[in-house]
């Protein structure tokens, strides 16, 4: 499903604003990377897509649907949203959690069906074995992969993920990019993630949008996005890229 | 295999809900076992072959029985009963709200300031009515008073919380802050009043159970009737709600639309059990948290069991009330709280994770 940005602005107050008249095209069925300094309003514009936050002016169309005339539940079981976990939240066990994932499905009881779905998700992340474990008793690479699959319980055509390795040492790092590398590449979905790491980017990505103060600075394919002359003017920082990998040489 | 492992899953899961299923019904016999005791606890020794007696007096007159016991079993133990458990219920699922709301199993019916509102309500009640003859219009207007100042002080707050655009932690603070005001205004009234008014005033503020009457009980009975069947309706949305407000709206809830349903749920019970019972503490913290403990995080589950805890917990507070003292009668207040403040004091060294 693609996603399109037509003139869309938004900011907490009517005087500054986060982001300014952003006509963006996020292909279907790719992995996009949006990355860009901290404060340049990465995720305050994938938050426009789910309606966690709603534009001031433009819109964001879903394969070509405004997503604001779109139902809550609709849009629920279109687009996913995994956030990034650093604490505790007032949840169950790690199926109560991903049963949650359901939510836009279930009336009052789960299905069968219902159950038969969070029990593939928790086999596809190997949350079997702790299914019945409290989710705040999980370290933060657990815990992230829990919401990676509530997500899946969605069964939503579009994931978004808002900076979710920044936190998670290097081997949980990989282990949460590749699961989502894995959802373009044998579901056919669309990926949406907002990165702070320039090599991961380069590493996992389609497509790659640079944000720079609320304007979309430059996107496309990865080796033609993160170049050193971009990363120059958005980072303020001189990088080599070398063999696929960014490497910082000085500030 | 995998077919073989879906079962697993799937009867786990099955297993884990009958096990909640079977607290619940464990649950229900403790509170049938804690209103036989409280009925027999009190200076009138009243046993169950009595209380069934004065019950079919209602509909054949039983001779054999004397007014005394009429009396006492219809006019005190089973209002007293009613009252309790109808408090209980209120407060419980007014907190199990609030806790969800604010994501913190530290927060109460009363954390944004319900209780001084409404206590600064009864107490302007109490000193307007010293010149009044009538002690149940006196008391009707102490209630009104209560449950109107409850319902002013969420206003309050939810006007202040929408300036401030409407964040969690903006009506947090907005709570404390028209809390303080209603809590001086009340100190400001103890000061002033009439010497004979002031342990009337205190005394509400402690709360009780004790002089609940028939009409009163059908009003709790009402409001409980509606909240809960409201919060069964939206089990699920509530069960998202409490993981925040982004994650709720990405799972297709319309999260501002029920949090102004769960306020309003939430200062219709507490005000209803406040302008009857007064200001029990630590019930509307501690029945949800320990429904918590029992059956988890899922609505469905938890209300039945928020519910009867607070039944439990405030049946025993009432009950242990009459039985400690007996020359005054100790409100149920103080109980609540002798049992409560203990519980909190673990909750913030054992779960300070989850706030």
């Amino acid at each position: 499903m693609e996603i399109k940005f037509e003139h869309l602005s938004f900011g907490y107050t009517r005087k500054k604003q986060i982001l300014k008249d952003i006509n963006l095209t996020i292909p279907s069925g790719k992995f996009s990377a949006i990355i860009g300094p901290n404060g340049s309003g990465k995720t305050t514009l994938i938050k426009q897509i789910n309606r966690i936050l709603t534009p001031q002016s433009g819109k964001v169309l879903i394969d070509c649907s405004d997503n604001t005339v779109m139902s809550s539940g609709d849009l629920a079981r279109t687009v996913a949203y995994v956030p990034q976990m650093t604490g505790s939240i007032m949840t169950g066990s790690v199926m109560d959690t991903i049963m949650l994932g359901r939510k836009p499905y279930i009336k009052w009881k789960p299905s069968t069906e219902d159950i038969e779905i969070v029990s593939q998700c928790l086999m596809r992340f190997h949350l079997e074995e702790i299914a019945q474990r409290e989710f705040n008793a999980l370290s933060g690479g657990q815990k992230q992969t829990v919401l990676i699959a509530r997500a899946l319980a969605q069964t939503p055509h579009i994931y978004l993920f808002d900076e979710p390795v920044s936190f998670l040492d290097v081997r949980n790092q990989l282990e949460i990019m590749s699961a989502a590398r894995e959802l373009v590449d044998y579901d056919g979905k669309t990926v949406i993630m907002v990165l702070h790491d320039l090599n991961m980017a380069l590493r996992f990505a389609d497509h790659v949008v640079i944000m720079k103060n609320g304007n979309v600075f430059a996107q496309g394919n990865p080796i033609e996005v993160i170049t050193e002359k971009n990363i120059l003017a958005v980072y303020k920082t001189h990088a080599r890229i070398q063999n696929g990998e960014y490497v910082i040489t000085s500030l | 295999m995998a077919d073989q492992q879906i079962k697993k899953l799937k009867e786990e899961y099955f297993g884990v809900n009958r096990k909640k299923r079977l607290l619940l019904a464990g649950l229900i016999i403790a509170v049938i076992l804690a209103i036989f005791w409280s009925l027999n606890v009190g200076p009138a020794k009243v046993n169950l072959k009595t209380v069934g007696a004065v019950l079919c007096d209602l509909f054949e007159k039983n001779e054999a029985l004397t007014n005394g016991e009429r009396v006492v079993v219809l006019r005190v133990r089973l209002p007293r009963i009613a009252a309790s458990i109808l408090v209980g219920i209120l407060l419980a699922n007014s907190g199990l709200l609030m806790q969800g709301i604010f994501q913190n199993p530290l927060v109460s019916p009363y954390t944004l300031g319900v209780s001084n509102g409404a206590s600064f309500g009864a107490s302007l009640a109490i000193v307007i009515s010293a010149g009044m003859s009538s002690i149940t219009a006196s008391n009707q207007l102490v209630s009104l008073f209560a449950f109107g100042f409850a319902a002013l002080t969420m206003y309050l707050v939810q006007i202040i919380g929408k300036v401030a655009k409407d964040s969690t932690k903006s009506l947090l603070l907005a709570g404390v802050a028209i809390s303080h005001l209603f809590s001086s205004l009340v100190s400001f009234i103890k000061y002033v009043v009439d010497i004979e008014k002031l342990p009337e005033l205190v005394f509400w503020q402690m709360g009780s159970v004790s002089d609940a009457t028939w009409p009163q009980i059908a009003l709790m009975l009402g409001a409980a009737i509606a909240s809960l069947s409201i919060m069964a309706f939206f089990a699920w949305d509530l069960n998202v709600m409490a993981t925040g407000e982004e994650s709720a709206i990405s799972l297709g809830v319309n999260y501002k639309r029920l949090r102004r349903i769960a306020f309003l749920l939430s200062t219709l019970m507490t005000g209803v059990a406040v302008a009857f019972a007064g200001t029990i503490g630590f019930v509307g913290m501690v029945a949800p948290h320990i429904a918590r403990m029992l059956v988890g995080n899922d609505y469905r589950y938890m209300i039945p069991a928020a519910s009867i805890c607070g039944a439990l917990l405030l049946l025993t507070a009432d009950s242990l009330s009459r039985m400690l003292v007996t020359k005054i009668a100790l409100p149920i207040g103080v109980i609540t709280s002798i049992i409560g403040v203990p519980f909190f004091i673990w909750l913030i060294i054992h779960k300070r994770k989850e706030f």
